[in-house]
């Protein structure tokens, strides 16, 4: 079986102490990175980058691959305990894991969401190490008409994001496609909505967006109640951190499902954990037959969304080490820490450099082991912050997001656009208008309108071509069964559960 | 005692460039750590030319170099804050074509490259090479220009972006052979390569750093270089003057930048210890790797170089109905 071989070539490749230390000492780097709000995986990665001109190209590629995966463990922590996603994937994490930290089950949620990171990325490991470059180009195949209809399917799954009826969640997305319009036009180079300001050139910044209507208005929001409805004992039993039964129940079909969109989504370059993350929570709040109890500390909304961010954070690995594609900005920076060393990365990286290839892949597994291990005694220390006076604790997240989100573009402006998004944000919780919506519209808006205008340029303006195209024609019949079997679901019952949801509110 | 020294020359360097004075303490120039601003995103082809070359700066400067990247609208956010920085050679920009092409798309110019900033040297330049899928057919730039002509408005180009280098290049190309192809805009031009090898469209004019690897594995087959000579990386592969584009020739450039007013005897230090960083065998393998062939010279040969390139630029923009239109 070449898979074992591969097995062994990798694991005989990375037992050396060096490449332990550097790959013990990514995925701590990228899950404390992650977890500080607006210092991501990319921050942390080009921080580090110049070490590894001083290290052979295989450790410091181990190194900067553990940054990457390890920053989505932790992007989640800050998510359930304080509403502050981490980085832009975990943003969907806070709407459920929010409300079961409020419930006292931050130790729970923090141990499910762990689990869940472990099995989405042992998951794709797997994809990398059976079917890697077979999977690498069906992506290709993938054609500007396909990435449109593929962005239509994920509005539709998602758009039961909303917690406060249909139209109000439709309302965020139409508002979140508009805030993607801002910046260069792709198809013709113009500027749009920028007001002269060049600063806005390449759009508003996810970061700062996904900081400030989540974790910036809720501070707002908790300074101007006064109350912050937070019910923590002093003392944390161990017992209080370890899921239930139901619980650990509850997770298993989720983190698959999960596992497999974010698998999916991470293999085509361009699209990452963050469509993934919000895909996998929108598809496990349509197919529940309680989409009620979602958006209240559901435990499938946090375990499916954050096995996804996990898959798509390691499937994002074959396209780039496959074919020389990076699927995102993070995985084009560590493209380049090859190219530094004189390697190209591509389909012959595996037959020249064997060692490299599986032993980076070996790293994962090992990479995963680490957090998994170092997460769970962790959690304790987590849900103890909790425990500190709020008065002591905001200060500290302000400063500390005004950090992460100035690192990422050395950029005074970003870190204005937090505040002016914390504003926003609270002002729709008064409207009880739902930031998540709003940014998933922001995420797919520009994709969707590349891909459309791009699959229109090609195709002559001939409309023809996202049915002609069987990948096309597959999803947007995908997304009409979407649309049929939600409407078979009696609107009675949805309604009924929004306005209970309204009322426990 | 050497820290009381370094305070009281930079109390020194304090009073006099607030009385206003032009000169700054010369003799102690640099006695700490510069920055060297990337425009881009890390990874990006300016950042790795930066990190690739930012330890032996370091080295012939006497003090640490510090990358910092500042992303933003092709690196012009970065080059117009460098622009308006303070004069104490602190602060190096990292410059590409860019600032002579992209500078010249808003309505309102953030700076001009030619006259708003200390222009120091010339680091690197990267020709543009014509790529297609192995798959098309053509073998030769003469095979592709007669397939095109046989199939007018047929053939579909990529670019990473409207009124980039690649794209100018490619309308340039398309008019002197008197042939017609689609401009498909990608965002990037790691997106805009994607698209040859997943044959969405049937040609790029590539920067050469995304295109070198799939031309040596052979998923994309070279067909020109964009430079007046041919690059040493593809010694085979001919020249579009050589070929189809005689007497033309266009290469990305990278250069090293400082804030306008900053002193020509700072502006000398940096651009010796530029070209004695450049000289150094590792910089020119990183380079190499980097797709790029390192170019050194003074700041007055480089000043008129950016001045010329601004103004061809800037006119092949009007020409093609965009400058001044964001």
């Amino acid at each position: 079986m070449a898979v074992f071989d591969h097995i062994a070539i990798g694991f005989t490749a990375v037992f050396t102490l060096q490449k332990m230390l550097y790959c013990f000492f990514g995925v701590f780097m990228g899950m404390l990175m992650g977890v500080l709000p607006g210092i991501g995986a990319m921050a942390t990665i080009s921080m580090l980058l110049p070490v590894t001109f001083y290290v052979s190209p295989d450790v410091g590629l181990i190194m900067l691959a553990g940054i990457y995966y390890g920053a989505q463990y932790g992007g989640s922590i800050a998510s359930i305990l304080l509403n502050l996603p981490g980085t832009p994937s975990s943003a969907v994490i806070c709407l459920d894991g929010y409300p079961m930290a409020k419930q006292g089950r931050a130790g729970p949620a923090i141990f499910l969401t762990t689990i869940a990171s472990f099995l989405g990325s042992i998951f794709a490991i797997l994809l990398l190490l059976t079917i890697a470059p077979l999977a690498a180009r069906l992506a290709l195949t993938f054609g500007a008409a396909d990435y449109f209809s593929l962005m239509i399917l994920g509005l539709i799954a998602a758009a039961s994001l909303a917690q406060h009826g249909v139209v109000r969640g439709l309302a965020m997305v139409a508002v979140g496609l508009t805030l993607g319009m801002v910046g260069t036009d792709v198809a013709s180079g113009t500027y749009r909505f920028t007001f002269g300001l060049l600063d806005l050139a390449d759009g508003l910044s996810i970061i700062a967006m996904a900081m400030g209507l989540f974790g910036v208005a809720e501070i707002i929001s908790n300074l101007v109640s006064g109350t912050h409805r937070r019910r923590m004992p002093d003392r944390v039993a161990l017992r209080d951190l370890v899921p239930t039964r139901v619980d650990m129940r509850q997770s298993s079909g989720p983190v698959v499902r999960g596992g497999v969109i974010g698998a999916f989504l991470g293999i085509l370059p361009g699209t990452g954990a963050s469509i993934a993350s919000f895909v996998a929570y929108g598809f496990e709040k349509r197919i529940s037959r309680n989409p009620g109890d979602f958006g209240k500390g559901h435990v499938p909304g946090i375990v499916a969304p954050e096995s996804a961010n996990n898959a798509a954070a390691q499937a994002a690995f074959i396209p780039t080490l496959t074919l020389g594609i990076p699927g995102d900005a993070v995985m084009a920076l560590m493209m380049s820490a090859l190219i530094i060393h004189g390697i190209q990365p591509g389909p012959t990286v595996i037959e020249s450099h064997p060692d490299l290839f599986w032993g980076l892949v070996a790293s994962f597994v090992i990479g995963n082991v680490f957090l998994l291990i170092m997460n769970l005694p962790l959690i304790g220390v987590w849900v103890r912050l909790l425990t500190i006076p709020y008065r002591f604790l905001y200060p500290v997240i302000l400063v500390l997001i005004c950090i992460g989100v100035y690192a990422v573009g050395s950029n005074v402006y970003d870190v204005v656009q937090v505040f002016l998004f914390g504003l926003v944000g609270y002002l729709m919780m008064q409207a009880r208008l739902e930031p998540a919506p709003l940014l998933l519209g922001f995420v797919l808006g520009p994709l969707l309108e590349d891909n459309f205008r791009r699959a229109l340029i090609l195709s002559r303006g001939d409309l023809a071509v996202f049915i002609e195209r069987p990948i096309s024609l597959s999803l947007l019949l995908a997304s009409v069964a979407v649309i049929a079997f939600s409407l078979r679901r009696p609107v009675a019952a949805m309604s009924e559960a929004d306005n209970s949801q309204e009322s426990s509110q | 005692m050497k820290r009381v020294t370094n305070i009281l020359a930079c109390a020194v360097v304090a009073i006099v460039s607030i009385a206003g004075a032009a000169t700054i303490a010369l003799a102690d120039y640099p006695d700490r750590a510069v920055k060297m601003i990337v425009g881009s995103v890390p990874g990006s082809g300016p950042d790795v030319l930066a990190r690739s070359m930012s330890e032996e700066l370091a080295a012939a400067l006497g003090q640490p170099v510090v990358v910092e990247n500042k992303p933003g609208a092709a690196g012009n956010v970065a080059a117009a804050a460098v622009s308006r920085g303070d004069p104490d050679g602190y602060e190096i920009f990292i410059g590409t074509i860019n600032m002579a092409i992209a500078t010249w798309l808003p309505k309102e110019p953030p700076f001009d490259p030619a006259t708003d900033f200390a222009i120091v040297g010339r680091v690197a330049s990267i020709p543009d090479v014509v790529v297609i899928s192995p798959d098309l057919g053509p073998k030769t730039i003469e095979d592709y220009i007669e397939l095109a002509r046989s199939k007018p408005g047929e053939l579909n180009y990529s670019s990473p972006g409207v009124g980039s280098l690649q794209h100018m290049g490619t309308d340039s190309m398309a008019s002197m052979n008197g042939i017609e192809m689609v401009h498909v805009p990608y965002k990037g031009g790691k997106a805009a390569t994607t698209a040859v090898l997943a044959r969405e469209v049937d040609m790029f004019m590539a920067g050469m750093p995304p295109a070198i690897p799939h031309i040596k594995t052979g998923a994309l087959l070279a067909l020109a270089v964009s430079s007046a000579q041919r690059f040493a990386l593809l010694p085979d592969v001919p020249t579009l003057t050589e070929t189809v584009m005689p007497g033309y020739s266009a290469e990305a450039w990278y250069g090293l930048f400082m804030a306008k007013g900053t002193p020509d005897d700072i502006v000398a230090i940096v651009n010796a210890a530029a070209n004695r960083a450049l000289a150094d065998p590792n910089v020119i393998e990183r380079f190499a790797n980097a797709g790029a062939a390192v170019e050194t010279g003074t700041p007055g040969e480089f000043a008129e170089f950016v001045a010329t390139e601004s103004a061809r630029w800037k006119k092949n923009l009007e020409e093609l109905g965009l400058a001044g239109t964001r």
